[in-house]
């Protein structure tokens, strides 16, 4: 299951357990998991400094932007972005589809990381 | 739908008390014609046979045989002026009539007068009699003549029963004999018509051919010319502004009699008691519509209430799965991530990251585990199914149990208790519970590494347990709601079910204890409970345990 190419990924969840799990996965799959964010602010100046290949963002983040704000507004930008979230509805993926993110249910890490190494 | 209804109801009930009241006042309206119409028909036959009698009365005097002859001599008038036989004869005819304050009169064909009796003046016999009427009379027609200011027997003003005096049935008019009666408020006739008054405002007047009031049991209009009102000689029932009239003619005088009252007392007695029935009937039609639209209104109000009910309960539904849902979401894939990791790269893996990956999942399982407990915990006590097996409980050890349980809390967990156990009646398992629901909590809403801490004592002969975070504390808000179902904190990534602590509080309750909520003085909240004390020396309850715990 080792992913081709090696690529720079940002994770964002307000989780921490979450983010423990994807950066041990992703490493483990041979990624390199260049930063990890609590928040939806802090993932987009996050994603300003290092400019990774992929943003894996969750739809709720807590107080402030969420999720699909977030891709939203790397909507332009050349990164691919994943929201993996428990929280999908119609409504959700609708938004994310429109702001060019896939979406992954967080129970399935396969298809998560399908969706990273595109 | 029910609004609808309700509303349709509503009208349909106001529809109704409309039409009952139209109709009772329809009914009573009629009731009240009918009743006036009764009494007018009731009066105006009052007033004719008033005036058959009358009629009954003149009629005889006009076409009397008595006196036509002299009654003294039998033999005819002579009509010579002053003639001592013809003034003999209507002595007799006076002297019949004792108590008259009026006299006779004889006049020739010419209209002179030639004898009389009780004459003011006497320089009147020789003189032509100014009297309208008596040309008719002399032509052979007997009358009544109106009345005169002219009277020749009496001061008073008059009428006069004139009879011409004819030579044989047809023959020539030899002179008239005349009777004059005076019109006066103490006339004898005056007097008689006054027994017909009943009441105030009353009043029965007779009136001649020239308007002049011949008679009235209102002594201020007699002999005087009538108003307006009572020369409406139309026969029958009139209504004048305030006051009702009855006219009826008296054909063989030429007269009208005439009924007037006021209009308030005439109807007085009929109107009053139909009047006061309808006041009744709309006071108690509106007591009615009052009543049925107070029914009807609770009955709007309720089941406004229950919609409302319904609805919350809905929602409360709603939120109840959309919360539930994503809440056991959330450690169920999280489990199942740590998982997946594990199995598709045990080799890779370091035996300490497996340790990791493992103890993660596992910590995932418990908060699955407690979510779902909580979820079906909560749908036992609202069903009122959740059973409890009481016994005797330490608190101390059972809050260092709940606290050893706890998965790396990342806070300083501080219990505070005395030395000996702080015996309470309680189920374990229930208070194991409630005990890890408030450290949960305070956990929940404490920063990392803070303290927290666990006060064990007794007070006011009930075991208590304090539990302070050094959180954000509690708005006033928050304060109301810590105990409501689904009520969550504030504090960034908070998240859970919103059911712990609604749980704790029924458990509470149902050892019959109390939790409260409070700010710790110095930031962050308290959350307390008591419980019963179980008094050494004593078996309390169910329990047959020894009261002493061993440590």
């Amino acid at each position: 299951m080792t992913g081709t190419d090696r690529l720079r990924v940002l994770i964002a969840d307000n989780d921490q357990a979450v983010l423990d799990l994807l950066l041990l996965d992703l490493r483990l799959e041979g990624h390199e998991v260049v930063a990890s964010a609590l928040n939806g602010e802090n993932a987009l100046e996050l994603y300003d400094k290092h400019h990774p290949d992929v943003v894996v963002v969750d739809y709720r983040l807590g107080p402030g932007i969420n999720g699909v704000e977030v891709a939203r507004r790397l909507q332009v930008a050349p990164a691919r972005v994943v929201l993996f979230t428990n929280y999908i509805t119609s409504d959700v993926i609708t938004d994310a589809t429109a702001a060019g993110a896939a979406v992954i249910e967080k129970g399935n890490l396969n298809a998560l990381r399908r969706a990273i190494s595109g | 739908m029910t609004r609808r209804r309700d509303l349709v109801i509503a009208v349909i009930a106001a529809l109704i008390v409309v039409v009952l009241v139209a109709s009772v006042v329809t009914a009573v309206q009629s009731a009240e014609r009918n009743g006036r119409k009764a009494l007018e028909d009731l009066q105006l036959a009052q007033l004719q046979q008033l005036s058959r009698v009358l009629d009954g009365a003149f009629g005889p005097a006009l076409t009397s045989k008595v006196g036509l002859t002299n009654p003294s001599t039998r033999q005819p008038w002579t009509f010579n002026p002053g003639d001592a036989t013809d003034r003999a004869g209507l002595e007799v005819l006076q002297n019949a009539q004792p108590t008259a304050r009026t006299g006779y009169l004889l006049v020739n064909p010419e209209g002179v007068v030639t004898n009389g009796t009780l004459l003011t003046n006497p320089a009147t016999v020789g003189q032509k009699l100014d009297r309208p009427g008596l040309d008719g009379v002399l032509k052979g027609k007997p009358a009544v003549l109106v009345v005169s200011d002219k009277s020749l027997t009496t001061p008073l003003p008059t009428i006069a029963i004139a009879r011409p005096i004819q030579a044989g049935t047809g023959g020539p008019v030899a002179g008239a004999i005349l009777q004059e009666s005076d019109v006066a408020a103490d006339s004898a006739f005056t007097k008689l018509i006054t027994v017909f008054r009943r009441a105030q405002t009353d009043e029965y007047s007779f009136i001649d051919n020239t308007g002049v009031v011949v008679s009235s049991t209102n002594p201020a209009i007699v002999g005087t010319k009538a108003d307006d009102v009572l020369r409406d000689t139309t026969a029958g029932f009139h209504r004048h502004g305030d006051t009702v009239t009855a006219t009826t003619p008296i054909p063989s005088v030429g007269w009208t009699a005439v009924f007037r009252q006021r209009t308030n007392e005439f109807e007085g007695d009929l109107t009053g008691p139909l009047r006061s029935a309808l006041l009744l009937l709309i006071v108690v039609t509106a007591l009615g519509a009052g009543l049925t639209f107070f029914v009807l209104l609770s009955r709007l109000r309720a089941s406004r209430r229950e919609q409302k009910r319904l609805a919350d309960l809905n929602d409360t539904r709603e939120e109840f799965i959309s919360i539930v849902s994503h809440e056991l979401r959330t450690p169920a894939t999280g489990q199942l991530g740590f998982l997946q990791t594990l199995l598709d790269h045990w080799n890779e893996l370091s035996d300490e990251d497996r340790h990791k990956t493992v103890t993660q999942a596992y910590a995932n399982a418990r908060r699955l585990h407690a979510l779902s407990r909580d979820v079906l915990d909560t749908a036992s006590i609202e069903a009122g199914e959740l059973p409890y097996a009481f016994e005797v409980v330490d608190l101390v050890t059972a809050a260092e149990n709940a606290v050893h349980a706890l998965p790396a809390p990342d806070r300083e967990l501080v219990i505070s208790g005395p030395d000996q156990p702080i015996a309470a009646r309680a189920d374990p398992e229930r208070i194991q519970q409630v005990l890890t629901n408030v450290l949960d909590n305070a956990i929940k809403n404490s920063p990392s590494g803070s303290e927290i801490d666990i006060v064990i004592g007794t007070r006011d002969n009930e075991a208590l347990v304090e539990v302070s975070d050094r959180g954000l504390g509690l708005t006033d808000d928050e304060l109301g709601r810590t105990f409501e179902k689904f009520s969550r904190g504030r504090h960034t990534g908070v998240s859970g079910t919103g059911l712990g602590l609604y749980i704790c509080k029924m458990i509470v309750t149902a050892h019959g204890g109390q939790i409260w909520a409070e700010r710790r003085e110095g930031g962050g909240a308290t959350i307390g409970f008591t419980l019963p004390l179980v008094s050494a020396g004593s078996t309390d309850g169910q329990s047959s345990e020894p009261v002493t715990v061993e440590r």
